[in-house]
């Protein structure tokens, strides 16, 4: 402080410097004290304007609810429609609610996933995408080197 | 990568004992010729993949879910083997190329830096696209009758396949810096919409003709349509954007495999399938959002060269010094540590 405010042993008035400035009161009989410039002690600590609560009057679902149910409608009905383009394949059925029930667990297990997470879940997808290894021994064919090419 | 030297010791090789449990009880199934039992061999094999990512719930259960990911796709490979009883020359072959491909694997995977997962990813998803188109067509030509059924999951698969094969090698590419220039195909703004009706074209085509010969030409076609558009997409991507195309091209292999899984009418190839879909997909949508974008606007709204005005940068920035940071800590009450790229860049 003394460093700041004296130089060769007497004392200076540096109204440059943060600290000299804010310390000052009055310099050659002149008022200076409200610093006009202080320290930025309280910087962040801004009051965020209070946002008032809007009134928006009555709502109206209709067409929200509208918009949902046609939607689900539309689902609903797509299914039966496969069913009704895909009659004679009982396979097909049965691999169609294996696919179905498979989608709501995926879905819902990965949203469960921590953001923090999200890294490690690409790389474990990617790993149990290795199961595409059954689809090509399903079909694998010839001896000990493949020979059975059309 | 990420251990600290005070963490307690791990017996993570005790998750071993319930895949080698259930796997050595599906063999022993096997060989006393109990009929059927391979579909609970895929039925626990799918349990254990979505138990895989359902684990990655918490910090806590994330080795679990990783050790049962593991046994899920262990499983699942041995209980095809099992199921298809080979002749002793293709079991050979069928092991060797399991065996070598898994050498292959463990050693890239064991180099890869943290930094390098994205690029790393999207070539993984590369080969699985390859897989799945392979298969589809291989799937086609082998059967001399196909159902519609098997004929549009045929299409499907390699469709899908292809788009996941040159749209991941676009993004790997992009990501580890070997694509300095970018590869554009002439006509790369009004290719989308042709290609994609041409696929639409075949699928009708596969759909309708009875003839086996049309049906291949068509699978062949939309694999070669689709492989076009792939890499056109992606390489129209910016590069800041590639995450977003890397889990878009996640999904896509996931929906290629649940093609297959209704192709080969398996089970545990649809259920996997669909799990990777859909998380590629929330994933996608997760960043999209965090972006404020949409996803639409993401995949095909390629980037322009800037020049001008555009180009200029505006806004201002904030430099610090090792002293300011310093200082700044020792003077603060709170403070957060965000850890992010750097701490992996840095193996903090």
């Amino acid at each position: 402080m003394l460093q700041i405010l004296t130089k060769d042993g007497a004392t200076t008035t540096n109204l440059g410097d943060e600290v000299a400035r804010g310390a000052v009161i009055t310099d050659k009989g002149e008022m200076l004290f409200p610093n006009p410039n202080p320290p930025m002690l309280d910087a962040g600590k801004a009051a965020k304007p209070k946002e008032e609560a809007k009134d928006e009057g009555p709502v109206d679902l209709f067409a929200p609810t509208m918009r949902t149910a046609l939607y689900q409608a539309m689902t609903l009905s797509s299914i039966v429609g496969l069913g009704v383009l895909c009659p004679t394949n009982p396979a097909f059925h049965n691999m169609l609610t294996t696919f179905s029930l498979a989608v709501v667990a995926g879905y819902q297990s990965v949203w469960g996933v921590k953001p923090a997470l999200h890294t490690p879940l690409m790389s474990i997808t990617n790993a149990i995408s290795g199961v595409t290894a059954v689809g090509g021994l399903l079909i694998l064919g010839g001896g000990y080197l493949p020979h059975t090419i059309p | 990568m990420f251990r600290r030297p005070n963490d307690p010791k791990e017996y993570n090789y005790l998750y071993g004992i319930p895949g080698a449990a259930a796997i050595g009880g599906l063999l022993a199934a096997h060989s006393a010729g109990v009929p059927n039992i391979y579909q609970c061999g895929y039925l626990f094999s799918s349990l254990c993949c979505i138990g895989g990512i359902g684990g990655l719930a918490s910090q806590n259960t994330a080795r679990v879910g990783n050790a049962l990911g593991m046994t899920g796709v262990a499983g699942g490979v041995v209980t095809a083997l099992a199921s298809l009883g080979l002749p002793a020359p293709l079991m050979t072959q069928a092991l060797g190329l399991l065996g070598g491909a898994s050498a292959v694997g463990w050693y890239v995977g064991s180099r890869v830096a943290v930094t390098e997962l994205p690029q790393t990813v999207a070539a993984f998803h590369a080969l699985v696209g390859v897989a799945a188109t392979a298969t589809s067509i291989a799937s086609f030509m082998t059967e001399p009758d196909p159902d519609s059924l098997h004929r549009v999951a045929c299409y499907l698969g390699s469709g899908i396949g292809a788009i996941t094969v040159t749209g991941s090698v676009a993004a790997f590419l992009k990501l580890s810096g070997r694509l300095k220039k970018g590869y554009d195909l002439p006509f790369k703004n009004v290719l989308n919409r042709p290609l994609f009706a041409a696929n639409l074209a075949g699928l009708a085509a596969v759909v309708t003709s009875p003839s086996h010969a049309v049906g291949l030409a068509a699978v062949c076609g939309t694999a070669a349509a689709s492989a076009t558009l792939g890499w056109n997409i992606t390489n129209s991507i910016g590069s800041a954007d590639m995450p977003v195309a890397i889990t878009v091209l996640n999904s896509y292999s996931g929906w290629a495999l649940c093609a297959e899984g209704f192709m080969l009418n398996n089970p545990m190839l649809t259920i996997v399938g669909s799990l990777i879909g859909s998380s590629g997909a929330i994933l996608s949508k997760i960043m999209c959002d965090a972006m404020n974008r949409r996803i639409d606007n993401v995949i095909f709204g390629s980037y322009a060269e800037l020049d001008g005005e555009m180009a200029a940068i505006t806004g201002t920035h904030t430099e610090t010094s090792v002293s300011e940071v310093a200082d700044a800590l020792a003077n603060s009450k709170d403070v957060i540590v965000v850890p992010g790229y750097g701490l992996a860049v840095a193996r903090a």
